[in-house]
């Protein structure tokens, strides 16, 4: 971490705090001790529930409705298929102050230059400006995959990669440099590990925004060696006693890498090794690498240090530990004990090794594991802002223009983006190289996500997505319908039913008889206790879809219901 | 479990800086040297939810002997019926005893015959109508009457609240209220909802039941917190909540429309800013039982009657014993009324017209309107007659009590209605 991401990044960190730190509560007794076994337990919608919330940005009743007819294999099984490659991002920015010189409106520009300048741009521009568009359509085409995902765990997993192994677009300032990054983590969303970290070595993002490019045999640059081992691998656990000799010695493997951008009209987004810039001196590691020596090669061969750099890395037990901890930590909840250390974290680490750290196992393993279906660990985890607004719009069947409209579609899954942003998950842009505080900051972890400004911001956005207008932003509406929404569930109807089925599906803790009525009758039956007035306008209006008398009757009760249900705090968690 | 009060910000959260530097100043804008006894005019507004039978509550006695015919398993003997100072064809259920008091002391007016063309017999239709002020045949009206009056004033709401110009919130539901439109703005209810609660500690956001002790509990109550920190009006409300104790001793035990009238006279009396109250009594959608088979002045709708009067007793005796009772208003209504004839499961179908109540010293004392006519051998097909469209009682309150302007009240209750002549 560079100082100036180290003042950005407490800058960030002191400004959340601004309400006083409650007393953190003790969690000891509530932790679980069951480990790694298959879980082999009742399996009902209540699970099937657990699994997909922390698999899927948000769950839909219809998929609910599916996966609770398959086993748990079978639920894994289509969770962890092979998720295809999305499509490309496209130009849907042609439009305002900046027409793209080289990409025709609705073409990719991830191969296209950025020159010639445009009249009035400098070169500096380029970066600041320009690139801009590109990088906030880039962002939008992220936030459009979370919200048109396959019931898949890859897009959840390509965010996990992204809070583990971060980099900042705002920082690189090529949004082709960045999608091919995010191509990466996608490809090796469920892939090796450890071929993962020895292709982000050589990544053109990375060499960027790490300053590898600029580490030569004449000037090091330790800036990638140190995060390589401190953040991406064998990481700051008890067992990691890496000394600053082995970043510098590192730093030194990794000389000669660069990547192969020379102007703004390069079209080349890629990297290469130069044998020139290359120290060739033997690398000698501590006794935590059991002392070993790297040869210092000359010539082409000097490429190759660097596989034996990620080879000896990976002898370490803690990097497999490290990258266990935080998959708990994304999947399944923050505090990690001795208990879990040992149940949970080394087996898990344990088996990646075994597996020559292929995470799919892993990860499949973890999330089908008795510790993961204990119910002290379910609903436990409060949704990052991408989960609660890409999971808020995808489960509420929020109409987005389509492939035909794409500007105003790019638009609309921008406007999803910014307001991951309000919420303080830039997608993208995470605060430093560390990633976001929720997923390594002791002791607050996941309760980062909330504070005065934060938790005001998601019960507004929720409040206007759900409002007879929708949410109007920068010339988008968004919308969440939940008439379609309440027609999937299994008997809308039933008053009763209505309210089990959307509480169960939106609030991880179950209502019990009190909240159950109370939301019913307040809601849905205006303080009547009869349900068959919902019966009858549910009736009237199925009937007759487009009476308006019947329409708003139902409409609006269920407008303030979902409105309710999503301000509670309940709905702010998986 | 141990029950819990709760806030439910009906408003958005926002906490953004003030983007209005001076509010409009409107009727119910309160002048900024107000106190607790020189305030603006306070309406508190109590439902009664499901409907109520207003034939059996305020009694046409000169319309006694079709009664009979029309509804006598439930219709309350002559001999019990309450006598009003000043009239001999009009009495009041053997429950409202209090009330009969308040109506001899003058402090009542009453309403007959409040209804609308083309009466809807819906609760859920019936009561967006009440609400909204649509009237029955524009169901396009999401906004409710008082929400667009005070969103005409507040146009920026909640942009830059509170501000030193307007501390409080704007509108208050208290207890447990089914989420009410007639708040609601353009966008967004105008109004909070506070629960019952004599401490006022535990305001916490839309919750009503202890979190569990898991660790998904422990997030709960974490996001509760700041939640409670962010609700802006959280401290006005304590504030004022804590400087002013309930003075009546009149107050009844176990009487939920008691608990919610004490916060309401607490808050009154304790200075907050607030122009609206609404408070919900539940249950009068009787059809059946409504009356005990033994004896009609018994039964359900008796105990309503008797849990609202007391209520109402001790609460306008505390307005008294704080100095404020000039300045509220105290409205009774249902979203409609009920049946003519009754059933025979002694109960009351789903009905139209009916009277609204008043409670407040400014009040032209008596009855606006006539009793009911029921015509000879009532079918279960016949009605009463709308005497007072429900918009003219809006009109009238938005007129003399808030002194509201013609172009406010046009759009308050969408259209031109004859005032009432409800006020001294």
């Amino acid at each position: 971490m560079n100082a100036q991401n180290r003042a950005e990044f407490l800058k960030k960190v002191m400004g959340q705090v601004i309400e006083p730190a409650a007393p953190a509560e003790d969690v000891t007794s509530m932790v679980s001790d069951k480990g790694l076994d298959p879980y082999k337990g009742e399996w009902t919608e209540k699970q099937v529930l657990h699994l997909l919330r922390r698999s899927l940005f948000g769950v839909k009743a219809e998929e609910l409705q599916h996966f609770s007819k398959l086993d748990m294999q079978q639920c894994l099984d289509e969770l962890f298929a092979a998720d295809a490659t999305p499509a490309q991002p496209i130009n849907a920015y042609n439009e305002g102050e900046y027409i793209d010189p080289h990409v025709p409106p609705g073409k990719t520009w991830v191969n296209s230059s950025y020159g010639p300048l445009p009249p009035g741009f400098t070169p500096a521009m380029r970066m600041s400006v320009i690139d801009s568009f590109r990088r906030f359509n880039l962002k939008g085409w992220w936030a459009g995959l979370m919200v048109n995902q396959k019931p898949n765990i890859t897009p959840k997993m390509v965010l996990f990669w992204h809070t583990a192994i971060s980099t900042q677009m705002k920082q690189v300032m090529d949004a082709r440099y960045s999608y091919k990054h995010l191509i990466l983590l996608h490809s090796h969303a469920l892939g090796n590990f450890k071929k993962l970290i020895r292709e982000v070595s050589t990544d053109p993002q990375m060499l960027v925004y790490q300053n590898g490019n600029t580490n030569t045999a004449s000037a090091p640059n330790e800036n990638f060696a140190r995060e390589l081992q401190e953040l991406f691998t064998v990481g700051k656990g008890p067992g990691s006693h890496y000394t600053e000799e082995d970043v510098r010695t590192a730093a030194r493997v990794l000389t000669g890498w660069v990547d192969n951008f020379t102007s703004i009209d390069s079209t080349n987004v890629s990297s290469s090794f130069i044998p020139e810039q290359h120290d060739t001196g033997d690398k000698k590691f501590s006794a935590f690498y059991n002392n070993t020596v790297i040869k210092g090669r000359a010539g082409a061969d000097g490429a190759k240090e660097l596989d034996d750099l990620v080879d000896m890395i990976f002898t370490s037990t803690e990097p497999a530990k490290a990258l266990c901890r935080k998959l708990y930590r994304y999947f399944v909840y923050y505090h990690i004990d001795d208990t879990v250390e040992k149940n949970v974290i080394t087996p898990l680490a344990d088996l990646l090794i075994a597996k020559n750290f292929e995470v799919k196992d892993v990860v499949r393993t973890l999330l089908s594991s008795e510790h993961f279906f204990d119910e002290k660990n379910m609903g436990c985890v409060i949704k990052n802002p991408a989960e609660l607004v890409a999971g808020m719009a995808r489960q509420f069947n929020t109409q987005i223009p389509g492939d035909s409209e794409y500007v105003k579609q790019y638009k609309s899954w921008i406007e999803l983006a910014n307001l991951m942003e309000n919420m303080d998950m830039n997608i993208g842009d995470p605060p430093s190289v560390a990633g976001w505080a929720a997923y390594y900051q002791k002791p607050q972890y996941h309760e980062f996500w909330i504070n005065s400004d934060t938790l005001a911001t998601r019960n507004s956005v929720t409040d206007r997505f759900l409002s007879k207008e929708g949410y109007t932003e920068n010339g988008v509406l968004l919308k969440l319908d939940y008439l379609k929404f309440t027609a999937q569930l299994s008997a809308p109807g039933d008053a009763s039913q209505l309210v089990r089925d959307s509480t169960r599906l939106l609030c991880p803790v179950a209502f019990d008889e009190v909240q159950h009525n109370y939301v019913k009758k307040q809601f849905l039956l205006s303080g009547q206790s009869d349900d068959s007035y919902w019966t009858g306008a549910w009736n009237k209006y199925v009937s007759n879809p487009n009476d308006p008398e019947a329409l708003s009757v139902v409409d609006g009760r269920l407008q303030r219901y979902y409105v309710y249900l999503l301000s509670r705090a309940e709905y702010q968690l998986i | 479990m141990k029950r819990r009060t709760f806030v439910k910000n009906t408003l958005p959260l926002i906490a953004l800086p003030s983007l209005v530097k001076g509010i409009p100043m409107g009727a119910l804008t309160w002048p900024a040297e107000s106190t607790p006894n020189t305030g603006s005019k306070i309406l508190v507004m109590i439902e009664l939810n499901g409907g109520n039978d207003g034939l059996n509550t305020i009694i046409p006695l000169d319309q006694y002997k079709n009664l009979l015919d029309a509804r006598s398993n439930i219709l309350i003997p002559e001999k019990q019926v309450l006598r009003l100072a000043g009239t001999s064809i009009t009495g009041m259920h053997p429950s409202l005893k209090p009330l009969q008091a308040l109506y001899d002391q003058k402090m009542m007016a009453i309403v007959q015959g409040v209804g609308y063309p083309n009466f809807n017999y819906s609760h859920f239709r019936a009561s967006d109508i009440l609400q909204t002020a649509s009237g029955a045949d524009n169901s396009n009206v999401s906004t409710g009457f008082l929400g667009r009056y005070l969103n005409k004033h507040n146009p920026q709401y909640p942009k830059g609240y509170p501000s030193d110009q307007s501390p409080d919130p704007l509108a208050l539901t208290v207890g447990q209220v089914p989420i009410s439109t007639i708040l609601q703005g353009n966008t967004m209810s105008m109004g909070m909802t506070i629960s019952s609660s004599s401490s006022f500690y535990n305001l916490v956001s839309g919750v009503n039941m202890d979190a569990p002790e898991t660790n998904s509990g422990k997030e709960v109550r974490f996001m509760r917190r700041i939640s409670s920190l962010t609700t802006q009006y959280d401290s006005a409300i304590q504030r004022a909540g804590q400087k002013q104790q309930n003075l009546s001793t009149k107050y009844p035990e176990k009487n939920d429309v008691a608990e919610n009238l004490k916060v309401i006279a607490q808050l009154i009396g304790g200075g907050l800013r607030t122009s609206v109250y609404i408070t919900t009594q539940f249950n009068y959608d009787h059809h059946n039982a409504q009356v005990d088979t033994a004896d009609p002045s018994r039964g359900k709708h008796s105990g309503l009657l008797n849990t609202l009067s007391g209520a109402i007793d001790a609460f306008i005796d505390d307005l008294h014993l704080m100095g404020v009772q000039d300045r509220v208003l105290c409205m009774v209504y249902s979203e409609f009324g009920r049946r003519i004839k009754s059933n025979a499961s002694y109960g009351t179908d789903h009905g139209s017209a009916q009277p609204f109540m008043f409670i407040g010293t400014q009040l032209k004392h008596g009855f606006v309107g006539h009793n009911p006519v029921i015509k000879d051998n009532v079918t279960v097909a016949d009605n009463l007659e709308m005497q007072h469209d429900y918009r003219s009682v809006y009109t009238a309150i938005l007129k003399k009590w808030f002194s509201a302007s013609d172009d406010d009240i046009t759009a308050s209750v969408l259209g031109n209605f004859p005032s009432i002549d409800l006020f001294k």
